[in-house]
């Protein structure tokens, strides 16, 4: 009997004695989105494997710390991965997301607030280079001024990429049709609107529909990218007074654009309104055929067999594959602006604008602060997104454009980096202008008025329902108050 | 004699029962209880507990994380006034009507044929031929046909074009009056294998003697199917009917993964409905009233259908 419990208690000393070793380990669990590094295959036998390097080199440098990187599974949504690994506690204590994802989330207090690490030194980057004073200092502020979320305060999402939306256009195919296909960063392919509506409205009397794109709500869709930039132009005139006081050049966030709504400064009744409507819908018939239901990479597939002469597509990652794929002459523009040709509403629309925006961002999550090694995560995170680290990855895998200073851009996507020169838009995607639910909505509600389904007048007021009740319900979710446009 | 010892062995044996108490013969039987208690317990959590809990968070607002409060039954009264949800309501019966008619009918009629065979081993062959579907991922199976609905490079458009028919090439998965034809002809020719498989059970258990008698009576082809076959299969037909009725109603992966309820809204599901107000806009409240709803209603169905086919069988 004593020898038993002596066995036992030599047991449970050993044991414990290990468990103790064992808890001065630290274990970061980290998704970093397209960075993951891919399994070599046959078309692709040295992916991007950055990644793997940096993570071997932050654990050489913090013994006890082991970093395991996460591919989020690609058989279901990230929606419902995240509700699944955050309410089994089970999530990684880094997670790549949206930000207008993270601002639907950040009730459930999944995310930790970054504000105070982002104000303090970042010791990976260099001395003299952006950040290394203070964190923050290292992105653009319109960055941080995108992807903040109003209704707390607080910024949740450190985001080192932005894309740039690209037409892509075949100068072969289009030199063959008589047109001039000359591009300079100080104009786009067309000097305004009305020229590019007519130079593909020349080319779809052939019976070739010019530009693939994607309205899809199955897959990553092109629609949006446009859809908040027109819409811009539209109000270029009243956005000033949308604005919180003091406020700069910036894209609307989702108070001063839900409030805007509340306090009737814009609704769907309104001439520009019904202009913008028009604007879209002279646009839709140089779309291909199936837009609502292709997906990128069947639009993608349009362009390089030739079947149209235009893409549009992420101007950074696609660059890498028509590289590759295209057998013609390519080149790379974006949007014209939209003038007072188009509508009185633009009359002072001065610019094109940069299409696209501030990617999915690294997030903390609340895993880091339960475990209590919140302070080692973002020291990992700091680590990652320094110039040296980051300018790294994106050589390797040159997918987005980096948005930190100081920090080289890959060959492959110096094309598509002038277009980061040019104003961003006001009114941003419709997801991120108002709320998820919107944006779908929205993008199903145009969608029924370009298959004819509804009319004019129906869209209009779908369009006032929809508006006022989901400004209704974001302004109400985070108590805001709207008094600021009136005064 | 006989009948005095059966009836006092009954008496003896009602007897023994009367002394046996139910807890000995539940400790007598103690192993097939508890081997029994694993999947039970298992079906309890997983299958029963996530959908009473439907019923529980249709009453309140959920976003899938804190945000958790009573709302007694205000998605519900939502629901009557959610456009989505009566255009999907309305594109649900149109499929279902189409899929349950076109799932039983042909199923049956392969089945026909592979009993009216008269090699055996052709019979076989043909089962497998209509068996080996299942092992076709049905992911897979949509894939191929979203590429034979492809408006520029899809089969079903180049097809047309090759025997001149160009004219009536569509984009028929991004046309509002095209697309909900385009899913219900997905796996055409409809030969769903658990089906399949029902009505050929049903089938092989009718007597020989049967078919024979009909034939020395006369009955051709027709009047055999009418007057036996499908009376004598009612049970596995309902059953057939009933599955794919369920099987279509729960479907929501086919339009997810072929249109996403789209163009607009015409070829939204409440499946589907419920799958984004929980995943994309985070209302799991609402996406599991919704679950209610079709549970009831599904519920409703089975128990008509099966109440119409009992009676039925019983004229």
């Amino acid at each position: 009997m004593f020898r038993r419990l002596l066995a036992v208690s030599l047991f449970a000393l050993i044991f414990g004695a290990f468990a103790g070793l064992a808890q001065d380990e630290i274990t970061i669990f980290a998704t970093v989105g397209a960075y993951y590094p891919d399994e070599p295959t046959e078309n692709n036998p040295n992916p991007p494997q950055m990644m793997n390097t940096l993570v071997a080199e932050y654990e050489a440098a913090n013994p006890g710390v082991n970093i395991e990187l996460v591919d989020v599974p690609s058989n279901i949504s990230g929606d419902q991965w995240r509700s699944t690994v955050f309410n089994g506690q089970n999530e990684p204590h880094i997670i790549v997301n949206n930000y207008i994802r993270v601002w639907q989330e950040q009730g459930n207090d999944w995310y930790v607030p970054l504000n105070e690490y982002i104000d303090a030194a970042n010791p990976y980057i260099p001395e003299g280079t952006p950040g290394h004073e203070r964190w923050a200092d290292s992105i653009p502020e319109v960055v941080w001024n995108t992807t903040y979320h109003t209704g707390s305060g607080n910024q949740y999402v450190v985001t080192v990429n932005a894309v740039a939306v690209g037409f892509y256009y075949n100068i072969d195919m289009l030199t063959e049709m008589g047109i001039d296909t000359e591009f300079d960063i100080s104009y786009s392919l067309w000097e305004d609107w009305e020229t590019m509506i007519a130079e593909m409205g020349a080319i779809a009397e052939t019976g070739m529909k010019p530009l693939a794109l994607s309205m899809s709500t199955a897959a990553p869709y092109t629609y949006n990218w446009f859809d908040g930039t027109s819409l811009t132009s539209m109000y270029i005139d009243h956005i000033e007074s949308w604005w919180e006081p003091g406020a700069s050049w910036h894209a609307l966030n989702q108070r001063e654009f839900a409030c805007a709504i509340q306090n009737g400064l814009i609704s769907a009744n309104d001439d520009a309104f019904a202009d913008w409507i028009q604007l879209l819908a002279d646009f839709e018939p140089m779309w291909v055929e199936g837009y609502s239901t292709l997906t990128n990479d069947e639009t993608y597939r349009l362009f390089v067999t030739e079947e149209v002469p235009f893409l549009l597509q992420n101007a950074a990652s696609q660059t890498i594959n028509v590289t590759r794929d295209a057998d013609f002459n390519w080149g790379i523009s974006y949007f014209p602006p939209v003038t007072e040709t188009t509508s009185p509403h633009a009359a002072n629309n001065e610019s094109a604008y940069l299409v696209g925006g501030f990617t999915a961002g690294f997030t903390v999550t609340d895993r880091a602060r339960r475990e209590g090694i919140e302070e080692q995560v973002v020291d990992f995170l700091m680590f990652l997104t320094a110039q040296p680290q980051w300018g790294r990855v994106v050589t390797d895998s040159p997918r987005s454009i980096p948005t930190q200073f100081g920090l080289d851009v890959p060959d492959a996507l110096k094309p598509t980096v002038a277009f980061l020169e040019l104003p961003i838009r006001a009114l941003k995607d419709p997801d991120p202008r108002l709320s998820r639910r919107y944006g779908e909505d929205h993008r199903r509600l145009m969608q029924e008025y370009f298959t004819d389904q509804i009319d004019l007048e129906t869209l209009i007021a779908e369009e006032d329902r929809l508006m006022s009740r989901e400004a209704r319900v974001v302004i109400a979710e985070n108590d805001w108050s709207c008094d600021f446009q009136m005064e | 004699m006989f009948k005095r010892l059966a009836a006092d062995r009954s008496s003896s044996i009602t007897l023994r029962k009367r002394e046996s108490p139910f807890h000995l013969r539940v400790w007598r039987a103690k192993w097939l209880y508890l081997a029994l208690l694993v999947p039970v317990a298992l079906l309890l959590i997983f299958e029963w507990l996530p959908a009473f809990s439907a019923l529980y968070n249709s009453l309140y607002i959920w976003n899938g994380g804190k945000v958790h409060f009573y709302v007694g039954l205000e998605h519900y009264e939502r629901m009557l006034s959610d456009r989505t949800f009566r255009v999907a309501i309305a594109n649900l019966v149109g499929f279902v009507f189409f899929r349950v008619i076109m799932q039983t009918v042909l199923p049956f009629f392969a089945a026909e044929m592979i009993i009216n065979l008269r090699s055996e081993r052709w019979g076989y062959w043909w089962k497998i031929i209509f068996v080996f579907p299942m092992v076709v991922p049905t992911i897979l199976n949509y894939l191929i046909w979203r590429f034979i609905y492809n408006p520029q490079v899809g089969l079903l458009n180049e097809g047309l074009e090759l025997i001149g028919l160009g004219e009536y090439t569509h984009a028929w998965l991004g046309d509002p009056n095209t697309v909900m034809w385009a899913l219900a002809f997905v796996r055409f020719p409809w030969l769903p294998t658990l089906q399949f498989l029902i009505i050929l059970g049903g089938l092989q258990t009718i007597p020989q003697e049967v078919h024979e008698s009909a034939a020395i009576d006369g009955a051709g082809f027709w009047r055999r199917l009418f007057y036996i076959d499908i009376p004598m299969t009612r049970r596995q037909i309902t059953l057939a009917m009933i599955l794919t009725m369920l099987f279509m109603t729960q479907r929501f992966d086919l339009f997810l993964v072929m249109t996403d309820g789209g163009p607009g809204y015409s070829s939204m599901v409440p499946a589907l409905q419920l799958y984004q107000s929980a995943f994309h806009f985070l209302e799991f409240g609402y996406a599991s009233a919704i679950g209610v709803v079709l549970f009831v209603a599904m519920l409703a169905l089975t128990v008509i259908n099966l109440r119409v086919s009992a009676g039925a069988t019983s004229e």
